[in-house]
C-alpha cells in the first residue's frame, strides 16, 4: 500500500462529493472479506536522511492509447416525476446480483441553524441507531444481518442528507420494508441516543491523544481551517463538535425536530439502480408518494466566503509535539478569486494538476514528488493536489494544497524546497513536453478506469447534487476535451491569471522544531508565524468545546 | 498430463464431470513451450472462468478473463515476507519491495514510474510477515508495456547506491511515521519482541531499527538472489484478453527468468504452549485508546478453520442483546470487539479476540464477558435457519466480490497463497452445510481453550508497566 498516512490526508481532503461514513449497517464481513484483511505493511513514496539523489532524465515519451477503439457503454436511465417534488431515476443493469436505493434529500446541513451541528449529525445516525418501526436498534441490526441487506445514513459534501440502501435483487421487498419504517416511524429511542453520545465522546476522547498520524491529520486541518478562514469560521470548528459540551446540548427533541424537516418529499432525488424490473420501480414510487410533502427547502446558511486580504506573506502555524521525531505539513495556496470553473478550464487544470503531483507511478516523477523525495529524499510521501471547490458549496474559492514530511531537523530545508517548488510552478507554469506528457497520461489513465453500476450512480448523484443530468457520453466527451489541451500558452495562462487574481498561502505544521529552528522559521522572506502552539494546549481547548 | 493426475484424485462424480469438461476445454488451448494449464473453473456463480497455469520455471500464472471494463490489474506475489529474515537483517523484505521500484540493469532509475504513469497506470507493493505483492493496474491495451517493464525488475533489479542508501532513509523514516512516533504502535513492537521471542514474527516486518540502519548491500542482494525466484512467485493477471495470447506474453517476458528458492532450515512459527499460556504481555504507553488481544495459539491452518471462526463470530454476534460489540459498549467493557483468525499467516494463523478498551474500562472485566459469552455460543444449536443466515451473507459478499474485476483478481489471489486453491467459495458451502451442533462445539472447546490463551497489550499511562521499562526488564531476563 502507498504510504498510508498520505492515502488518508488525500481521503480526507479530496474533493469528494459524497460522505458515506456517518452511520452503516452491514452484513459483517464473513467469508471473503475476512480474507482480505491485508496487515498492511507498505511501500513507501518517500524518504528521509542525508543523502542527495539525482535521477537521470528518462526520454521515453508516454504513448497514446487508441480509446477510440474502445465502445463506450452510454448511461441509460428513465426517469419518473412524483408529485410534490421528487423524481426516481431507474438504471438497469443485468450483470450482478444487487439493487440500490439512493434517496438524496434536499434538505440537510444548511437548512438547519448552523447552532444545531452536532444535533444534525446525531439525527443522520439515530435513524438506523434509534431504531425503527417495531424494532429498537439491536432486533433492526439484527435483521439487517441476517437478510444480507446494507444500510447507510449521511451528509454528503454539500450538506444533503442521503440514506443508501443494499440487497440482493430477492430481498429487496424486506429493503424497502426498511426504509418506509426508517423514514415514516424512526423511534429515535432515548438509551439508544446515551449510547452513541457514549461512543461519540470515546471516539472524540480517542483523537486527542494525537497519537498517529491520521489524528494529527485532524489537527492540522483544523487549525489551516483557523488560518485560513478565522476560528469563528464553520470549517475551523469541525472537531469540537463532539466535545462533551456539544454532546451534551443533542437531545431526543431536536433529533425528532430536524427529522420532521429532513424527510421531505420536495427536492427528493431517488436513484434505483442494479438488476431492476418494472415491479422495483413501483414499489419504489408507491414509497416515494408516501413521504411528506413539505414547504421546499431553502438554506439558512452557507459556510463564509474567503476575505481576500492584501498580506500575501506565507502565514504559518506550528504545533509542538515533543515525542514527534518527524513532522507533518501542509502548505496551501487558496485562490480566493477563481470564480466557477467552466469545462475547458477544468481540463486545463486537470493537466496541470497531474505536472505538479500525479496519480500515477509510486516512487514519483511529477514534480512536487519529486523534489521533495526523490531528488532532495526528506519527505517520507509528498503529495499534492488542485481542488477548485474549496468551499461547497460556494464554488468561488480553489486551493492548492501540498502535504508532506519533514524530519524535524531538515524542516527549514523543506519548508524553503516547497514553497520554492510551488513558485517556480506558478510563476513559470508548464513545458511544452510535459504538457504533451500529461495529456497523454490523463488520456490513458481513463482506459484504465473500472466503473460497475454502482460507480456510475456515483456520478450520477454527483450530477444530481450540481443539479445537472449526465451526459451520456461523458467518458468520449471528458477524452476529446483533453485530446485538443495542446496550447501551452493557453494553459499556462489559465494557472497565471489565477495567481494574479490573489493567494492567500498558508503552512501549518505538527512536529518538534527547536527554538532555533522557530527563529529561523520566522527570518525566513515573506513568511509570518502567526502562532506557535503546543498540542497539549490545543487538547485543553477542544476538550472545553473549541475556541471561545 | 496434470489434467488427468487431477482427475485420478478426484472422488465426487460431479467434480469428475465438471473437471473432464474443463479439461476437454484445455487441449484447445495451444501452450507455450514447458507451460501446462493446471485447472481452471470459477469461484463464484456467475464470473468468469480463471485458468491457472504453470510455466516450466516453475511460476505459477493465473488469468481472468474479464472484458466488463479496458482495465487490467496484474499482481504478483512472492513468498518473500519478512518471515525469510534472521536477527540481524530484519526488515529486508520490506526495504526490497522499496528496491523494486528503482533501477534495474536494463532501465534507468525513474524508469518505472515513467512508464507507469505514461500509460495511465498506477502502481504499489505491500510487504507482510508471509509476503511480498506487487500490483498495477493499467489500460488493457498497454499489457505488453507492462509485462516488460514487471519482467526487467524481477530479473534486472540493479541494487546499487546511491538508490540503495537514499531508499534506506526512507525506510527509516517510514519507521519513525509508523511505529516510533506512534505509542500504540511503539509499545506493540516491545510486546511484540517478548511475547514471541525465537519465533518469526518476533519482529516487525518494517525491521528493527538498528538491523534497518546498518543493512548491507550484499544483505539486500542475497535476499533477491535467494527468494526472488519463479518458483516462488505467482502471477495474477486480470482483464479484456484473451488467456491463450495473454500467457504466451507472459511467457515472452517472464519465461526467461531464472533461479531457484533458497531452502531454509525449519523454524518453530510459534512458541511452545507451556511458554506463553497463560501469561500477560502487557505495557503501558501515553494513549488514550488501548488494545489488547487475547491470542489462542493453533495448529490448524485450514480454510475450514477460517470458516469456523466467522461462523463462531456469527454466532457470538447473533443476540437479542444486539451483536457483541454492541453489548459490550452498552455494558461500558470496550469500544471495540472482533474475533478473527490470523490468516494472512501461512504456518502461524491463531485465533484472536481484539478489544479496544477506554482509560476508564478494565480487560479483566471484557475478558471475563467475552469467555461467558463464548461459552454460550458454542452450546447453541446450529439450526438450519442458522445455516440459511450463514449462507445468506455468503452470498451478498460473494456478490460484492463479483462486482469488480480487481476484487475477483485479489479474491483469487488471496485463496491461492494460502490455500493452494481458489474453489473455496464451494468448499465454504459445503462446511456450512454440514456442520452439526456437535462438531461446531466440538471445535470451538479445542480452538479456544483458556488455558492455552496469552494475551498481549498496551494500557493508557498507569495501569502497567511503562514499555520502556518492560523492554529494559525483558533485556535483563
Amino acid at each position: 500500500m502507498k504510504v498510508f498516512n498520505m492515502l488518508v490526508i488525500q481521503k480526507h481532503f479530496n474533493n469528494t462529493k459524497r460522505l458515506r461514513s456517518l452511520s452503516r449497517l452491514a452484513s459483517p464481513c464473513l467469508f471473503i472479506a475476512a480474507s482480505f484483511s491485508l496487515p498492511g505493511f507498505a511501500q513507501s513514496t518517500g524518504s528521509s536522511g542525508a543523502l542527495a539523489n539525482q535521477r537521470p532524465a528518462v526520454m521515453s515519451k508516454p504513448v497514446p492509447l487508441n480509446w477510440r477503439s474502445i465502445t463506450w457503454p452510454s448511461l441509460n436511465y428513465n426517469r419518473f416525476a412524483v408529485d410534490g417534488g421528487a423524481a426516481l431515476y431507474s438504471i438497469f443493469a443485468e450483470t450482478g446480483k444487487k439493487i440500490r436505493l439512493d434517496l438524496l434529500f434536499e434538505s440537510g446541513v444548511y437548512s438547519i441553524p448552523r447552532t444545531l451541528r452536532t444535533n444534525l449529525s446525531a439525527t443522520v445516525d439515530m435513524f438506523l441507531q434509534g431504531g425503527a418501526g417495531s424494532r429498537n436498534y439491536e432486533e433492526l441490526q439484527k435483521y439487517l444481518v441476517d437478510n444480507g441487506i446494507q444500510v447507510s445514513t449521511s451528509t454528503t459534501s454539500v450538506g444533503q442528507f442521503l440514506i443508501s440502501i443494499e440487497a440482493l435483487s430477492p430481498d429487496f421487498p424486506l429493503a424497502m420494508a426498511t426504509l418506509e419504517d426508517m423514514m415514516l416511524r424512526p423511534r429515535f429511542d432515548r438509551d439508544a441516543l446515551e449510547i452513541w453520545k457514549m461512543e461519540q465522546f470515546d471516539s472524540f476522547q480517542g483523537l486527542l491523544d494525537g497519537g498517529n498520524a491520521r489524528k494529527q491529520t485532524r489537527f492540522i486541518e483544523q487549525e489551516a481551517m483557523r488560518l485560513t478562514f478565522g476560528p469563528e469560521h464553520y470549517f475551523s470548528q469541525s472537531l469540537a463538535r463532539n466535545s462533551k459540551p456539544e454532546l451534551d446540548k443533542v437531545s431526543q427533541e431536536k433529533i425528532r425536530q430536524i427529522a420532521g424537516q429532513l424527510i421531505n418529499r420536495a427536492g427528493l432525488n431517488a436513484v434505483l439502480s442494479g438488476n431492476i424490473n418494472t415491479k422495483h420501480e413501483q414499489t419504489v414510487l408507491q414509497l416515494l408518494r408516501k413521504l411528506p410533502r413539505l414547504t421546499p427547502v431553502t438554506y439558512s446558511w452557507l459556510p463564509e466566503r474567503l476575505k481576500r486580504t492584501e498580506n500575501n506573506k506565507l502565514r504559518m502555524t506550528i504545533i509542538r509535539k515533543p515525542d514527534l521525531s518527524q513532522a507533518t505539513l501542509t502548505l496551501r495556496y487558496y485562490l480566493p478569486n477563481i470564480g466557477k470553473l467552466n469545462r475547458v478550464e477544468r481540463t486545463r487544470m486537470t493537466i496541470l494538476r497531474e505536472v505538479f503531483s500525479s496519480s500515477g507511478g509510486v516512487i514519483g516523477n511529477d514534480r512536487f514528488s519529486k523534489a521533495m523525495r526523490s531528488d532532495s529524499g526528506i519527505s517520507y510521501g509528498p503529495y499534492a493536489s488542485f481542488d477548485p471547490e474549496a468551499i461547497e458549496p460556494n464554488t468561488n474559492v480553489g486551493v492548492w494544497r501540498m502535504n508532506f514530511q519533514s524530519p524535524n531537523e531538515r524542516l527549514i530545508e523543506a519548508v524553503k524546497l516547497a514553497t520554492k517548488t510551488w513558485q517556480t510552478f506558478a510563476n513559470r507554469g508548464i513545458t511544452q513536453e510535459e504538457l504533451d506528457n500529461a495529456r497523454t497520461s490523463r488520456i490513458n489513465t481513463t482506459l484504465a478506469t473500472e466503473q460497475t453500476v454502482f460507480d456510475k450512480v456515483d456520478e450520477f448523484l454527483d450530477d444530481l447534487q450540481a443539479r445537472a443530468l449526465p451526459n451520456s457520453l461523458g467518458i468520449e466527451s471528458a477524452l476529446v476535451r483533453l485530446e485538443q489541451e495542446k496550447n501551452l500558452a493557453a494553459v499556462n495562462d489559465l494557472l497565471f491569471s489565477q495567481i494574479k487574481a490573489g493567494t492567500t498561502p498558508v503552512l501549518v505544521m505538527m512536529g518538534y522544531p527547536n527554538d532555533a529552528t522557530i527563529k529561523e522559521l520566522r527570518a525566513l522572506e515573506n513568511v509570518e508565524v502567526s502562532k506557535v502552539v503546543d498540542f497539549e494546549d490545543l487538547v485543553k481547548e477542544l476538550s472545553d468545546g473549541g475556541p471561545k | 498430463m496434470i489434467c488427468s493426475s487431477k482427475l485420478r484424485l478426484l472422488t465426487d462424480g460431479l467434480a469428475l464431470l465438471t473437471a473432464a469438461f474443463s479439461c476437454a476445454a484445455f487441449a484447445a488451448l495451444n501452450l507455450p513451450a514447458g507451460a501446462s494449464l493446471i485447472t481452471t473453473g470459477s469461484a463464484i456463480e456467475g464470473t468468469p472462468n480463471v485458468y491457472k497455469f504453470k510455466l516450466a520455471n516453475g511460476m505459477k500464472v493465473l488469468i481472468l478473463p474479464d472484458s466488463r471494463n479496458p482495465l487490467a490489474t496484474l499482481r504478483i506475489k512472492l513468498d518473500a515476507g519478512s518471515n525469510r529474515e534472521k536477527p540481524g537483517t530484519t526488515g529486508l523484505a520490506h526495504f526490497f519491495e522499496h528496491m523494486m521500484f528503482r533501477k534495474t540493469q536494463v532501465s534507468t532509475e525513474g524508469h518505472y514510474d515513467r512508464i507507469l504513469s505514461g500509460v495511465g497506470g498506477r502502481g504499489n507493493a505491500a510487504t507482510s510477515t508471509d509476503y511480498v505483492v506487487y500490483e498495477s493496474s493499467f489500460p488493457g491495451p498497454a499489457l505488453d508495456k507492462l509485462l516488460e517493464l514487471e519482467s526487467q525488475r524481477f530479473k534486472f533489479l540493479d541494487v546499487q547506491d546511491p538508490y540503495y542508501t537514499t531508499e534506506k532513509g526512507a525506510v527509516i523514516s517510514e519507521r519513525r511515521l509508523r511505529y516510533e512516533n506512534d505509542p500504540l504502535q511503539r509499545g506493540m513492537e516491545i510486546i511484540r519482541k517478548e511475547a514471541y521471542k525465537g519465533t518469526p514474527y518476533e519482529w516487525l516486518t518494517i525491521g528493527k531499527k538498528q538491523d534497518v540502519e546498518l543493512m548491507s548491500l550484499e544483505d539486500a542482494r542475497a535476499f533477491y538472489r535467494d527468494f526472488y525466484t519463479p518458483d516462488n512467485a505467482q502471477l495474477f493477471l486480470g482483464g479484456p484478453f484473451n488467456v491463450e495470447t495473454a500467457l504466451r506474453k507472459i511467457n515472452d517476458t517472464f519465461g526467461d527468468w531464472s533461479g531457484t528458492v533458497k531452502s531454509q532450515p525449519k523454524r518453530n512459527a510459534d512458541r511452545p504452549e507451556s511458554e506463553t499460556a497463560g501469561r500477560k504481555y502487557v505495557c503501558s504507553e501515553s494513549v488514550f485508546e488501548e488494545q489488547h488481544s487475547l491470542i489462542f495459539p493453533s495448529n490448524d491452518n485450514s480454510f475450514r478453520s477460517s470458516v469456523m471462526t466467522q461462523i463462531l463470530l456469527q454466532r457470538l454476534n447473533d443476540h437479542p442483546d444486539g451483536t457483541m460489540q454492541r453489548r459490550m459498549t452498552k455494558q461500558k467493557l470496550a469500544t471495540y470487539f472482533t474475533l478473527y483468525k490470523t490468516t494472512w499467516q501461512k504456518n502461524s494463523q491463531p485465533y484472536v479476540a481484539w478489544f479496544k478498551l477506554n482509560k476508564q474500562q478494565n480487560f479483566a472485566s471484557a475478558s471475563e464477558y467475552f469467555f461467558k459469552e463464548l461459552r454460550t455460543a458454542l452450546n447453541r444449536p446450529i439450526t438450519p435457519e442458522v445455516k440459511k443466515i450463514l449462507l445468506k451473507q455468503q452470498e451478498v459478499e460473494e456478490a460484492e466480490v463479483a462486482q469488480k474485476m480487481t476484487s475477483l483478481v485479489e479474491f483469487y489471489e488471496w485463496n491461492e497463497f494460502f490455500y493452494g486453491d481458489f474453489k473455496v467459495s464451494a468448499q465454504t458451502k459445503k462446511i456450512i452445510d454440514t456442520l452439526t451442533s456437535r462438531e461446531f462445539q466440538s471445535w470451538g472447546r479445542q480452538a479456544f481453550s483458556d488455558i492455552k490463551a496469552f494475551q498481549i497489550g498496551v494500557t493508557a499511562p498507569g495501569k502497567a508497566t511503562p514499555c520502556v521499562e518492560f523492554e529494559k526488564n525483558s533485556a535483563q531476563k
